[in-house]
């Protein structure tokens, strides 16, 4: 047992109580935390900075607005249903205009008008907030994810997940819903996490429910080798969300549109740990370098070179 | 910076904690180990009344001492009242006055009890007084029939005590004894009834009212029996199964109907007795010596406190330790459960309800209480309320469960009201919540790990060496703070995390 421990502090694997006690306590400040725990409060951070995020098609504030749902989705043909401070993708629905009085899920089944309000009061009410304290519902876009994930993610929206520290990439991973994730791409909730390289973009090993995985559960395609495409793109949104929040090390969460590439999804001041079994490394010996050689990266530009230079499979 | 700051704060706590653990041990001899050489017990008479501002008389009855219980360091918590005690009739009693009071009072007595002998021994006596019993009417009528019934069976008095007594307990709606005894069917109904139907047999009886030594207690009810004159002696009967003798494990108070009080200049008097053993002797004399030395310290000690105060501060004490494990538990193995200290609160529940009871109770409460949750799911209610129908049902679940258990002869379920109602609520709720978005799985596993830390606080909690040791030295507390305070910098791997990582592990 100490055996496997040693092992795996050799390795720089990062457990829960190391990340808390010295990432995010050490870099992260409290008062910084609002800004991203709630996804409204994101969402207006990153569109004054001039970030992409979906759009914004209703925001639900208290009981008496669940009567607007239906006004509100009228209007849109696919939408996503938001809990502001839900925490780990708990209470997000991603639906379609279904038949008369329904909705139509991710995963394909229906939904009806009193089951969506139900979900909707819950949510206000705090059901799937962090602290059960009242919450906000945000309805918005729904992402129509690029072509090239068609192959590996079964409905929903695949993701890429990259931490940053102190404003370098260090680490990314591209999160693939399954049948099992009804349409999340929750790690814990059953979705694929297959680690990317830094370098190049290119998907390498991925893990689905703690162990190694390589082709998709459900369209059997393999998961590695996928080119995610603009990945400049992505880095840089990645290395520029550092000056939008200052938190020291957080999860970026994009998605690319078809249409309007890459969006900011969400911010995460404790971003899960399972990305170093994704990536088959740990994170560790990635962090010290960035705590070594933070002086001399000031510009985002500077973080990304030092981010590819040092943290690409390939290079 | 802030590390060294953690160490010299935590070896500074943990220097305190020691250097007076070792001066209560080596210099004023307190004991470590609690070993029990005789039983002594300690029993707290509490009376709190309200005075009107007019002189106040009082009388309390105090037990006597007994060659087979006998008491001893007997002594009074008065203010500025003034006392007397004497002997009143059988009995002995205080008299507390005081020339103008008024407001809350509160008089203390005290005394200590060492058991010296298994039963009591019947007392001799000259043949008292006859009373009569009182009995009128439609009572002297059902009286005369049960002593007609019980006096063609006996064989002898002792035999007709104990065929009167069967009587009483046996007693069905309808019946005579019922009629006797009416709708209030306390122990103490019972033993008066006994007792007035012996005398109506004209044989002299009276009842005995004392407090029970078998347990700790703070709120102790008082226990009755009676004495019945054979043979020119005061025989004691137990009212409960009619056989002769009581275990001398009852301190015998006062005898008679009488109230324990009573007074003039006085109202809403209500008398608490509570029950304590004694630590061994050898903490007594330590006591003792400390107080002699040096007083300071024994002021400042929860053994200067009153009884009832002393025993929620037993249990109390034993609360950080249970937390202290529920840390090295979540963070250390890496136990999930719901909400962060309920644990620890079902913990405490336990050490009423005992371990195998405690979780049969938590387990059906919770499985009742989810799936009446998830059909609460089809009325769609708003939160707030949805919750306040889940405390409903949780505490209905709870009665039934109770008088369910009862009816079956197992009173172990009666102490299922002591589970925290709110606390089991939440654990319902978050449990749904988690079942609906993580699936039934993770729902389990965590249920299962909050039963695992549960038991493993409540095995540590209940400890009777650790109990006497945090009791005796409160001073051990430090070590466990500044040992926490260590564990709030650990930042190795969670011991669950290891399986989880395993694949990450680089070949040796």
């Amino acid at each position: 047992m100490f055996g496997l421990a040693k092992r795996l502090n050799a390795a720089g694997v990062v457990g829960i109580n190391r990340r808390n006690a010295d990432y995010t306590l050490a870099y992260n400040k409290r008062k910084n935390y609002p800004l991203v725990d709630d996804k409204v409060k994101t969402k207006k951070l990153a569109q004054d900075a001039g970030l992409a995020v979906p759009d914004l098609y209703g925001l639900l504030e208290t009981q008496s607005d669940v009567a607007r749902i239906g006004q509100i989705l009228e209007q849109h043909e696919e939408y996503v249903i938001k809990p502001a401070q839900g925490s780990g993708g708990d209470g997000i629905l991603v639906l379609s205009r279904g038949p008369r009085g329904y909705y139509r899920r991710a995963s394909g089944t229906l939904m009806s008008e009193d089951e969506l309000s139900y979900h909707l009061s819950n949510a206000l009410g705090g059901s799937f907030s962090l602290g059960g304290q009242p919450d906000r519902v945000l309805i918005e876009y729904r992402v129509n994810f690029d072509p090239v994930f068609q192959k590996i993610a079964f409905q929903g929206v695949p993701d890429i997940r990259i931490i940053v520290f102190l404003g370098v990439p260090v680490m990314a991973m591209v999160r693939l819903p399954t049948r099992m994730s009804d349409g999340k791409a929750n790690l814990h909730q059953g979705a694929i996490g297959a680690g990317v390289d830094i370098g190049s973009g290119q998907t390498l090993t991925a893990v689905w429910r703690n162990s190694i995985v390589s082709e998709h559960p459900d369209t059997l395609n393999p998961v590695s080798g996928v080119q995610i495409p603009q990945w400049e793109t992505l880095l840089d949104l990645a290395a520029r969300s550092y000056e939008l929040t200052e938190l020291g090390y957080q999860g970026i969460d994009i998605v690319l549109d078809k249409d309007r590439g890459p969006l900011i999804l969400e911010l995460n001041a404790r971003p899960g740990l399972n990305i170093q079994i994704a990536n088959n490394a740990g994170l560790r010996h990635r962090l010290e370098l960035v705590q070594h050689n933070i002086d001399h990266l000031d510009t985002p530009e500077d973080r990304i070179n030092f981010s590819k230079a040092h943290f690409s499979v390939s290079g | 910076m802030s590390k060294k700051h953690l160490y010299v704060l935590t070896s500074v706590l943990a220097l305190i904690g020691a250097a007076i653990f070792i001066y209560k041990t080596l210099v004023l001899n307190f004991p470590i180990s609690a070993i029990q050489t005789t039983e002594v017990w300690r029993v707290e008479a509490t009376i709190n009344f309200q005075a009107r501002g007019r002189p106040v008389k009082l009388n309390f009855f105090i037990p006597s001492s007994s060659e087979e219980l006998p008491t001893y360091e007997q002594s009074f918590v008065t203010r500025n009242y003034g006392f007397v005690t004497r002997e009143a009739g059988v009995n002995r009693e205080a008299i507390f006055t005081i020339g103008n009071a008024s407001g809350k009072q509160v008089l203390f007595f005290r005394t200590k009890a060492r058991r010296l002998k298994q039963d009591f021994n019947p007392i001799e006596a000259p043949t008292p007084r006859r009373t009569p019993s009182g009995f009128k009417g439609a009572e002297l009528h059902a009286a005369n029939s049960i002593i007609e019934k019980v006096s063609a069976q006996a064989a002898d008095s002792d035999s007709l005590v104990s065929l009167i007594l069967a009587q009483l307990q046996r007693a069905r709606p309808g019946d005579e004894a019922s009629l006797l005894l009416g709708n209030l069917r306390t122990s103490k109904r019972v033993a008066t009834t006994a007792v007035r139907l012996l005398r109506h047999a004209a044989l002299p009886a009276r009842v005995v009212n004392g407090v029970s030594l078998k347990d700790e207690r703070r709120n102790a009810a008082l226990v009755h029996w009676i004495e019945v004159y054979l043979d020119g002696r005061w025989v004691p009967f137990d009212p409960k199964d009619g056989t002769r003798g009581i275990k001398s494990d009852r301190l015998p108070w006062w005898r008679g109907t009488a109230s324990s009080v009573t007074a003039t200049g006085a109202s809403n008097i209500r008398v608490s007795f509570a029950v304590t053993k004694e630590f061994d002797l050898a903490l007594r004399s330590a006591v003792r010596h400390a107080r002699l030395s040096d007083g300071r310290l024994m002021d400042f000690s929860i053994l200067s406190l009153p009884l009832q105060t002393q025993q929620i501060y037993k249990i109390l004490l034993m609360v950080p330790l249970g937390i202290f494990f529920l840390v090295v538990l979540r963070n250390v193995i890496g136990v999930k459960a719901f909400g962060t200290f309920m644990p620890v609160l079902i913990a405490m529940a336990f050490r009423e309800t005992q371990l195998l009871w405690g979780v049969i109770l938590f387990t059906l409460i919770v499985g009742i209480g989810l799936s009446i949750r998830f059909y609460l799911e089809h009325l769609k209610l708003l939160l707030v309320p949805r919750l306040a129908v889940l405390v409903m049902v949780v505490v209905i679940t709870m009665m039934f469960l109770s008088v369910f258990t009862h009816n079956l002869g197992l009173d172990r379920g009666l102490s299922i009201s002591l589970f925290p109602i709110v606390i089991m609520t939440m654990t319902i709720e978050r449990m749904t919540i988690v079942w609906d978005e993580r699936g039934a799985a993770e729902a389990m596993k965590q249920a299962i790990g909050s039963l695992i830390i549960a038991t493993i606080c409540y095995v540590i909690m209940s400890n009777s060496t650790l109990e006497h040791l945090f009791f005796v030295f409160p001073e051990l507390l430090l070590f466990v703070i500044a040992v926490t305070l260590l564990l709030g910098r650990y930042r190795g791997f969670r011991l669950m995390e290891l399986s989880r990582f395993k694949v990450l592990a680089v070949r040796p």
